[in-house]
């Protein structure tokens, strides 16, 4: 019981933070940055809990006399919660100054963004498929909200109307697969469904694939895999730059920790028919992503379309658990991580540049000899662009690597070669950005690194992505890449079938 | 006799969609919507699910329906303040032809899917078996509904209070 | 010991750091003699290690494991046996003292802090490539080598061509360049090379990669065998890839000492040296012909372009060269530690020769053209005496180093009776004599010919010379007093190589006309130059004379083969394809995309709907793969 309660405690951490704020929302006098002080307090907190269950934890369900088996708590949970937890603390502090240069941002800000992630860690943690939906529906409805936070730009409003509408709909085709499945299983509950499955080899299943079909359309959406991944572009140019920071890195990890879960234990008997359409829509993720992000002029748009891309790549490892690469999983793990660290890097110099500069539009032009302008900031910048590319000792390397081989295990040459290809024609609209930065002469004098929280944060996580890339072993007791998956593979071993 | 009410229930429930769709008055649109939600609170009552029923009636038909036509009347919405909608031929084809397939698949796996139904229990649907299951068994995803009904509201809240400056 | 091995390793690199705090700033006297003495902390951790490697056998250690997946485990490990423990001796003994001298050297340069950075990284570079048990961290230092020598050939970027009248197109970023660029295309080589192992073995490690040798397929061996020559041929700058190494005199001098004569050159003798036992595999015997015979024709051909050169620092470039050629023809040959062990002479003595060179060229206010020089020995009595020790050396006379590589080398090319390399070499050791004390002669005896262009040579400060004495008593003794030591030492690693009992009978034959030939080059050069230099109109005009002095015109055929037509090329495809082609594929994306054409993409245009048509499409085409694959399947 009381360790039913330790474990609880992130969770409720996070809830009584976004009430102790949406009621101090209503203080006036408060400043912007103790809002955020606060909530990365909480989020804090509840992250050092995380960590410390993460060394306990084995697998267990919460309450188990009272929720029955739907709060499930294991490593793979409690690993997500820490990215979530992490993004979270990371988007606040690098986002600093942003929120200071803007007139829009108040305390529910911060209530509604610790409502999204209490949402998306319950998603971790559900081991059934309602509570998955409405999880899913809590982590997205604040979201929509927080995307049309700038109430001075139309564009933003417009992102905001587009992804409820586009975003509803695709969440009703969830509910819809639920309803279809517990229409044949008789239960919404993860490992119902896989002994169904074991047990039922010779009748027939074609609802209940038609009825996964919906729920993977749905989680397709919110990963803005293709073909539905129209929004993703229009939606993250128009939302501000945190919450543009929150949706590409966090929000995508959330929807990758059920996806993941439903893939390796519901899945597991169904690969043969499932897997088509995994690998159809990687394939076209990766293609249409690429010509999206080729065409982008604005560099807030190129991140988001090649977010695209790298959504992916992770499929391509996704088909690849199906075809029975041992360690496909823990690539999309460590995938997930390389990408986070390297696209909130990327976010957090936009965002940080659009709080110091006004009149900017960040367009792929405004950043002509911003090596000359800005050395630090450029060369920061330089290592975000070559681990997305992933350029050899960065941390996107390793991730691209421990993909391509795990597709390559499973004998899908074909696969890893378009993936490869993919990956050069990456290098056109990363490297562009380097080019800009460094051959040109810049309009604008030298500037003085500007010592702030979020600026050595962004140094920092450059930093890390040059540790994760280069290797373990430098110093003992902290991981490395090599840790990193070792953490990614223990995870997915407690997953419960 | 079920089945002849069945199909009046569609019936209304299917021409309601469609209302909801193609009338080119907002107003109509909402009067679409209600029969949507009567007849679908009627197939709710066929399936003998008092519970369900009542809900339907009370928040579908009383507040939900209501709200939207208060707004509708209290703004004024008429067409030409409308982003202009092209609802064409074409569009219509389109549509039929990307859905239709998508629905025969449907139906065509719930035809062949070896369902076993059980008669339905003594209590089946009462507010008060109702209230037992969303009490004991589901008690976390109810919990968790209400957690995102306040997150919801506190963001309908910041929505509605802000005032959009439209930048040209 | 593992510790000696790191801080052998990383001292360099502390240095290079700690002297790139300083990169931009003005120049700060700390920064040179922090570096010189965190080099010679890693000398002495290297001579340590030498003499624990001695007693005790190899040392290897793992520093971390770099990429680790499935099957795939690639370790930054460190090996140190016979042969690396005498590289690392090798190149830090050199740096050490190039470090040292270049205080003195670089006094006066703006990029003084910049200057020790870059050289103390190539030393950190040089030793990763050394120490690394695998061809991982090999091709690392490879490539980081370099890296460092184009910024160190480059260093000068700023300047205009310093020898114009010699070779017009060649400043010191066009050098830095061609440098890279060749070596490059050599990479591609290795590159295969090192991933053919990789594909074959499953792993990088050399234990590994020797232990399958006798397993693996005769053509595939043959493939690495070239593959990695083609590596090596760059970094040694062998024939036709031969073009950089004397436009890299572009280069400050000691650069010149340090990493175009005394190390990064020789790296590709290493590789060789160190894939001794694919070398020495019957399947690839052809190959080892090849670069026994390549590295003679090199030895040779270069020698010939050094002896009408009129750049003090070119000339020591092509002998350079040459004993390069020596050293692979010892490889090719099967040789191995007589390769290593002219390496390791050819270090010192040449290193000398250079500092020496660079102390001429500080003197005449880098002057370059021996014909204006002449009679120098007066005021720079020392710098003299070190350049003739180091000449000495190089053509081969008993007692100095080069008397007994050399001579080991022409030993071995009579015992595995190819008479053609030993007479090629024999030819090249007369010619390397004569090119040597011509080069001598015709800048420190005979009239002052400086004196009409107005210089006021002195003398280096007295701490450089000194720095340079180490050099020049290892050129003196190394021979006499370690060779025995080294053979038994390298041939715990390396094949022992032996000559044959008729060898032995009639080697003092051999050494008799190699030292008379030797003897009769410098002879022939006092001859001709020993009073001053007399011009030969008809000589200079005649056709050999000019082919050599326009190295056989193959600059030439380089540049109007590939460098002109690369550009015409790529000003082609800049103007054609990249400006319309590619800009066109990237607008038609844009449109495509975007077809509505109106980039304001607003509400009222209708995307929304479009969009949602889209997610609708998107629906179906899962539903028919679905359907495709699992309902109605």
């Amino acid at each position: 019981m009381i360790w039913d309660l330790y474990l609880v405690m992130p969770l409720a951490l996070v809830f009584i933070g976004a009430l102790f704020l949406m009621l101090f929302s209503l203080v006036k006098q408060v400043e912007l940055t103790n809002y955020n002080l606060v909530t990365v307090a909480f989020l804090s907190v509840s992250l050092i809990i995380e960590l410390i269950i993460f060394q306990n934890v084995e697998h267990d369900y919460l309450f188990e006399t009272i929720f029955a088996k739907m709060f499930i708590v294991d490593k793979l949970s409690t690993l997500f919660n820490i990215l979530f937890l992490s993004g979270a603390i990371l988007t606040l502090l690098i986002n600093n100054n942003y929120f200071k240069s803007r007139d829009y941002y108040n305390g529910e800000f911060f209530a509604l963004l610790l409502f999204s992630i209490f949402g998306m860690m319950m998603l971790a943690h559900t081991n059934e498929l309602i509570t998955a939906f409405i999880s899913i529906e809590l982590a997205s409805i604040t979201l929509y909200v927080l995307v049309g936070y700038n109430h001075h730009s139309p564009k933003s409003s417009e992102a905001m109307l587009k992804y409820i509408i586009l975003g509803s709909l695709a969440g009703v085709f969830f509910i819809l697969g639920v309803a279809l499945v517990y229409g044949v299983v008789g239960s919404t509950y993860l490992g119902d469904i896989y002994s169904y499955l074991i047990h039922h080899q010779n009748s027939d299943i074609s609802l209940l694939v038609v009825g996964m079909m919906f729920m993977m359309v749905t989680l397709l959406f919110k990963i803005g895999a293709a073909p539905f991944h129209s929004w993703v572009v229009d939606v993250y140019i128009g939302s501000p730059f945190p919450v543009t920071m929150f949706m590409a890195t966090t929000l995508k990890i959330a929807i990758f920790s059920i996806l993941l879960r439903l893939f390796l234990v519901d899945f597991a008997p169904i690969y043969p028919l499932i897997l088509e359409i995994i690998k159809v829509v990687a394939i076209a993720t990766l293609l249409l992503g690429s010509l999206l992000a080729i065409a982008q002029t604005q560099l807030k748009g190129m991140l988001a379309a090649s977010s695209i891309v790298h959504v992916g790549y992770m499929l391509m490892a996704l088909y690849a658990i199906g075809v029975g690469s041992s360690f496909a999983a823990s690539a999309i793990i460590f995938y997930l991580i390389s990408y986070f660290l390297s696209a909130l890097g990327a976010f957090g110099i936009l965002s940080f540049l659009a709080s110091d500069e006004e009149k900017r539009h960040l367009s792929f032009d405004d950043f002509k000899g911003f090596a000359h302008e800005r050395p630090y900031m450029a060369a920061a910048m330089t290592i975000f662009m070559l681990s997305l590319a992933g350029f050899p000792s960065t941390i996107g390397f390793l991730g691209k690597f421990y993909i391509f081989m795990s597709v390559v295990e499973t004998g899908e040459i074909l696969l890893a070669g378009l993936g490869i290809l993919i990956a050069f024609i990456s290098i056109y609209y990363y490297f562009k950005l380097i080019a800009l930065m460094y051959f040109y002469p810049s309009p604008n004098p030298k500037k003085r690194f500007p010592f702030a929280i979020s600026t050595l944060l962004i140094v920092g996580v450059a930093l890390m992505i040059v540790w994760g890339g280069i290797g373990t072993g430098l110093i003992p007791f902290v991981a490395g890449a090599d840790g990193l998956l070792t953490i990614a593979s223990e995870a997915l071993k407690t997953i419960g079938k | 006799m079920e089945s002849i009410i069945f199909f009046i229930l569609a019936f209304f429930l299917l021409s309601g969609a469609i209302m909801i769709v193609f009338s080119k008055e907002s107003l109509y649109s909402a009067i679409g919507f209600l029969m949507v939600m009567i007849a679908m609170a009627g197939m709710f009552a066929l399936l003998h699910h008092s519970f369900l029923f009542l809900a339907q009636i009370l928040v579908g038909v009383g507040a939900v329906v209501v709200l939207s036509i208060m707004i509708i009347l209290s703004i004024n919405l008429k067409e030409e303040n409308q982003p202009k909608q092209n609802i064409t031929r074409k569009n219509i084809l389109f549509t039929t032809l990307i859905i239709a397939p998508i629905a025969g698949l449907l139906l065509y796996a719930i035809a062949k899917a070896p369902f076993a139904f059980a008669p339905i229990a003594q209590h089946f649907g009462t507010i008060e078996t109702m209230g037992k299951v969303l009490f004991t068994h589901w008690v976390l995803p109810f919990e968790i509904v209400s957690i995102l009904l306040l997150g919801a509201m506190v963001g309908a809240i910041v929505l509605s209070r802000r005032r959009l400056h439209v930048e040209s | 010991m593992e510790s000696l091995v790191y801080v052998a390793l990383f001292a360099p690199l502390v240095g290079s750091l700690f002297a790139a705090l300083f990169g931009m700033s003005p120049k700060n006297l700390i920064t040179g003699i922090a570096t010189s003495a965190l080099l010679f902390i890693s000398w002495v951790a290297s001579v340590l290690l030498l003499i624990h490697v001695v007693g005790n056998g190899a040392v290897s250690t793992t520093l971390m494991d770099w990429i680790g997946a499935g099957d795939l485990l690639i370790q930054f490990g460190f090996q140190v046996d016979a042969v690396t423990a005498v590289m690392m001796v090798v190149v830090t003994t050199v740096s050490t003292v190039v470090h040292v001298y270049s205080i003195g050297y670089m006094d006066h340069d703006k990029g003084f802090n910049r200057f020790f950075s870059y050289l103390s990284a190539f030393v950190f570079s040089m030793l990763v490539l050394v120490m690394s048990d695998n061809f991982a961290g090999l091709f690392i230092g490879w490539e980081g080598v370099g890296v460092c020598s184009w910024l160190l050939i480059g260093f000068w970027y700023h300047k205009e061509d310093v020898s114009t009248d010699i070779n017009p197109s060649i400043s010191p970023s066009w050098a830095a360049n061609e440098a890279f660029i060749m070596n490059r295309i050599a990479d591609l080589g290795m590159l295969i090379g090192i991933f053919l192992i990789y594909w074959n073995t499953g792993s990088l490690t050399y234990d590994t990669f020797f232990a399958s040798i006798p397993t693996m397929d005769a053509q595939l061996l043959v493939a690495i065998a070239v593959a990695l020559f083609i590596g090596a041929m760059g970094k040694s700058a062998q024939f036709p890839l031969h073009t950089w190494l004397a436009d890299a005199m572009e280069g400050p001098t000691p650069v010149s000492a340090l990493i175009h004569a005394a190390t990064m050159v020789t790296a590709g003798v290493y590789l060789v040296i160190r894939a001794n036992p694919l070398y020495s595999h019957e399947a690839v015997e052809g190959v080892s012909l090849f670069i026994a015979y390549l590295g003679t024709f090199v030895a040779m051909f270069a020698a010939t372009m050094a002896l009408v050169n009129r750049d003090l620092k070119r000339i020591i470039a092509y002998s350079t060269l040459s004993q390069l050629g020596y050293m692979f023809a010892a490889a090719g040959l099967g040789a191995y530690w007589v390769a290593l062990f002219h390496l390791a002479a050819h270090a010192f003595f040449k290193a000398l020769l250079f500092l020496g060179a660079g102390n001429v060229m500080h003197a005449m206010h880098d002057e370059l053209d021996i014909f204006k020089m002449g009679g120098l020995s007066k005021v720079m009595k020392w710098t003299y005496i070190y350049m003739g020790l180091a000449s000495l050396a190089l053509a081969g006379i008993f007692p100095l180093a080069g008397f007994y590589s050399k001579d080991t080398i022409l030993e071995v090319a009579i015992n595995e009776d190819t008479y053609l390399i030993w007479f090629a070499l024999w030819v090249t050791a007369g010619l390397t004599a004569f090119y040597s004390f011509r080069q001598v002669f015709l800048t420190f005896s005979g009239n002052e010919r400086y004196k009409e262009l107005g210089h006021r040579p002195h003398e280096m400060p007295n701490y450089v010379l000194i720095a340079m004495a180490p050099l020049a008593i290892l050129a003196v003794i190394f021979g006499f007093v370690f060779m025995d030591s080294f053979q038994a030492f390298t041939s715990t690693v390396l094949p022992a190589y032996e000559m044959s009992h008729a060898t032995h009978e009639i080697a003092w034959v051999f050494i008799i006309l190699t030292t008379l030939i030797a003897l009769s080059g410098i002879f022939y050069a006092y001859k001709k130059y020993g009073a001053g230099l007399i011009r030969d109109e008809k000589v200079e005009s005649s056709f050999v004379y000019k082919l050599l002095s326009n190295q056989y015109y193959i600059p030439k055929f380089y540049d109007s083969m590939f460098t002109k037509p690369y550009r015409e090329i790529s000003d082609m495809l800049w103007k054609r394809v990249d400006l319309k082609i590619v800009d066109a594929i990237v607008d038609a994306i844009a449109k495509f995309i975007y077809f509505s054409g109106d980039k304001s993409r607003a509400m009222q245009t209708g995307n929304l709907s479009h969009y949602l048509n889209w997610m609708a499409a998107g629906v179906l085409l899962v539903a028919v793969i679905v359907s495709l694959s699992a309902v109605l399947g």
